[in-house]
C-alpha cells in the first residue's frame, strides 16, 4: 500500500519552533545524534534529560501525578527519580529510533511470550497490536514487521507544529519498507474506516491505547478509586471488528538493547451488552495489565500528560 | 569500534549493566560497533576522568566550594560537546555509510583524548597520573585496536536470530 497522504495540521495555533513541541529542538538532536560518539550518549543525554526535566514544569507534573496515582505507597523521592528515569528513557529510545531512521544497525531485541504472537498469527481474524508509549515503538514496529511476515500498520497523531511534522514524515518515511505504514490520526473517523479495511484484509494494526491527548475522544474508566483517562478508538474498533487484542510492550533493557514482551491476547466479549459494553470490558481487562507492567518498571512508561482524571 | 579484547572488564561491565534475557525469549543482536555496554560506559568514564584533569584545576579559585563544583559539573557537561563538535567538524561528514561514520567519529575522539593526555602526562600531581593511566591502556591495547579497524570497519551485518 502506498503511503497515506500528509495530514492537515491539528486545528489550533502552532507551538512555537524553540518550545518542546517546535521542529528547532527536533533539529538540534537530530545534529547532535550525527556528531556523538556512542560511548558519550548515555551522559549526555542525562544531562540534557536532568535540564529538560527542571524546564519542562507540565510534563514533570504530569509524569509525576500519573506515578502517585498508580503507585501511592512508593516514598515520594522515588516518584521523583522515576519521573526523572522516564525522561531519560524517552530521550534515550528518541536516539535510539533516530539512528535506526538514519539506518544504522545498531539495535538488540529479545522477544518475549512469542508463543502468543504466534498463536495469533495462526488464528483467520482480526488481530489488533495494543500496546503502550514504551521504549522506541516505532523503531519496534518497522524492524519487526518484516521479520515477522505481516504488515502493521501504526497509528500516529500528527505534530501540532507543521515544520516538526515533516521532519518526523522523513524519519518515519525512511522505515517504512512495504510492511510497515504509518497512519496520522488527524480524523477519527476517515482513521476508522482505513483501518477496518486493513483488519478485514488480516492485515495488523498496532494502536497505543494508553493516553488520549487533546484532540481524540476519551473514555473514563473507573478502577479502583481512579479514573483512566483513555483513547476511546481503539477499543471501540477492536469490539466493532471482533479482533484479537494482543498486548505488546516495548521496553529499554540498556545500552541499544530492547525487549518486546507479547501478553495472552483478549477479547472482545459482546455476547452481554452489545458492542459499547464489550469495548469497557476489553478497556478494564487492558488497563488491568497496563496497571501491572507500569507497577514493575514506572520509569519505562513514557506518557507525559494526565493519564487520570483529577480525583 | 574498539576491540572486543579488552574484554574482563567490559564483559563485568556489560553484565551488571544489562538485565539479562528471559528464558526461552528469542533474541536479535546486532555485532555493529559501538553497541557494548561495558565499552561504552568505561569510554564515557574515561572521556570525564580526562575532562576532569583540565577542568577541576582550572576552578581552583572559585569560591564558595558549592559553585566552583556547580562550574566543574557545567564544565565536565560542556566540554565533552566541544569536543564532539571539533571531532564532526574535522572529520569526513561525508560519510554516507552511517556505521562508518559513527565510526570515524568515535575514533576521532579517542585520538583527541590520546593527544591530550599526551600533553598533559608530564605535570605532576593526580591530573598526570590519570592521563599516564589513559595512555597505558591505550599503549596496551593499541595491537588489539589496529587490528580490529582493520576487520570491524564493515560491520554492518543484519541482526540475525540467535
Amino acid at each position: 500500500m502506498a503511503s497515506p497522504a500528509p495530514p492537515d495540521p491539528p486545528a489550533g495555533s502552532a507551538p512555537a519552533r524553540w518550545s518542546l513541541y517546535g521542529d528547532v529542538p527536533w533539529l538540534l538532536l537530530l545534529g547532535g545524534v550525527r556528531a556523538c560518539p556512542s560511548f558519550l550518549e548515555a551522559p549526555l543525554i542525562a544531562g540534557w534529560s536532568f535540564l529538560i526535566f527542571l524546564a519542562a514544569g507540565k510534563q514533570r507534573r504530569s509524569v509525576l501525578g500519573n506515578l502517585k496515582t498508580l503507585l501511592p505507597d512508593r516514598p515520594p523521592l522515588l516518584r521523583l527519580w522515576w519521573a526523572w528515569r522516564a525522561f531519560y528513557q524517552f530521550a534515550r529510545a528518541a536516539v535510539d529510533g533516530i539512528r535506526f531512521q538514519q539506518g544504522a544497525d545498531v539495535l538488540s531485541w529479545e522477544i518475549d511470550g512469542l508463543e502468543h504472537f504466534q498463536n495469533a498469527s495462526t488464528q483467520d481474524r482480526p488481530v489488533i497490536l495494543c500496546t503502550a508509549h514504551m521504549g522506541s515503538y516505532d523503531a519496534a514496529a518497522a524492524c519487526f514487521a518484516g521479520k515477522m511476515g505481516r504488515h502493521f500498520f501504526a497509528v500516529r497523531l500528527p505534530e501540532r507544529n507543521p515544520r516538526l511534522q515533516r521532519l518526523r514524515e522523513e524519519g518515519i518515511r525512511r522505515m517504512e519498507d512495504g510492511t510497515y505504514t504509518v497512519l496520522y490520526n488527524s480524523s477519527e473517523s476517515v482513521l476508522a474506516v482505513e483501518l477496518l479495511r486493513a483488519l478485514q484484509r488480516r492485515d495488523w494494526v498496532a494502536l497505543q491505547a494508553d493516553r488520549a491527548p487533546a484532540g481524540l475522544t476519551v473514555m473514563e474508566l473507573p478502577d479502583e478509586g481512579k479514573t483512566w483517562l483513555l483513547p476511546k478508538g481503539p477499543f471501540v474498533l477492536a469490539a466493532a471488528a471482533g479482533a484479537l487484542c494482543l498486548p505488546a510492550f516495548v521496553q529499554r533493557q540498556g545500552h541499544r538493547r530492547y525487549r518486546i514482551t507479547f501478553h495472552a491476547p483478549i477479547q472482545p466479549d459482546r455476547a452481554a451488552g452489545g458492542r459499547d459494553a464489550a469495548a469497557i470490558r476489553l478497556a478494564h481487562d487492558w488497563t488491568d495489565l497496563l496497571g501491572r507492567v507500569v507497577r514493575q518498571r514506572p520509569d519505562q512508561w513514557l506518557v507525559f500528560e494526565p493519564a487520570f482524571a483529577a480525583p | 569500534m574498539t576491540s572486543r579484547a579488552i574484554t574482563p572488564v567490559f564483559r563485568w561491565l556489560a553484565s551488571s549493566t544489562a538485565r539479562p534475557a528471559p528464558a526461552g525469549a528469542q533474541t536479535y543482536a546486532t555485532t555493529t560497533p559501538g553497541n557494548h555496554a561495558g565499552e561504552a560506559a568505561f569510554l564515557a568514564f574515561a572521556v570525564f576522568s580526562l575532562t576532569a584533569t583540565g577542568v577541576i584545576p582550572l576552578t581552583e579559585n572559585i569560591s564558595p566550594a558549592v559553585l566552583r563544583w556547580l562550574v566543574v559539573a557545567g564544565l565536565l557537561f560542556l566540554l565533552p560537546h566541544l569536543v564532539m563538535g571539533l571531532v564532526s567538524l574535522l572529520l569526513p561528514r561525508m560519510e554516507a555509510d552511517p556505521a562508518r561514520r559513527t565510526q570515524a567519529q568515535d575514533w576521532g575522539c579517542l585520538a583527541a583524548m590520546t593527544l591530550y593526555a599526551g600533553w598533559r602526562s608530564f605535570d605532576a600531581g593526580w591530573e598526570s597520573l590519570v592521563c599516564r593511566i589513559w595512555l597505558g591502556f591505550v599503549l596496551c591495547n593499541l595491537p588489539f585496536l589496529l587490528w580490529k579497524w582493520g576487520t570491524s570497519s564493515r560491520q554492518t551485518t543484519p541482526p540475525a536470530a540467535s
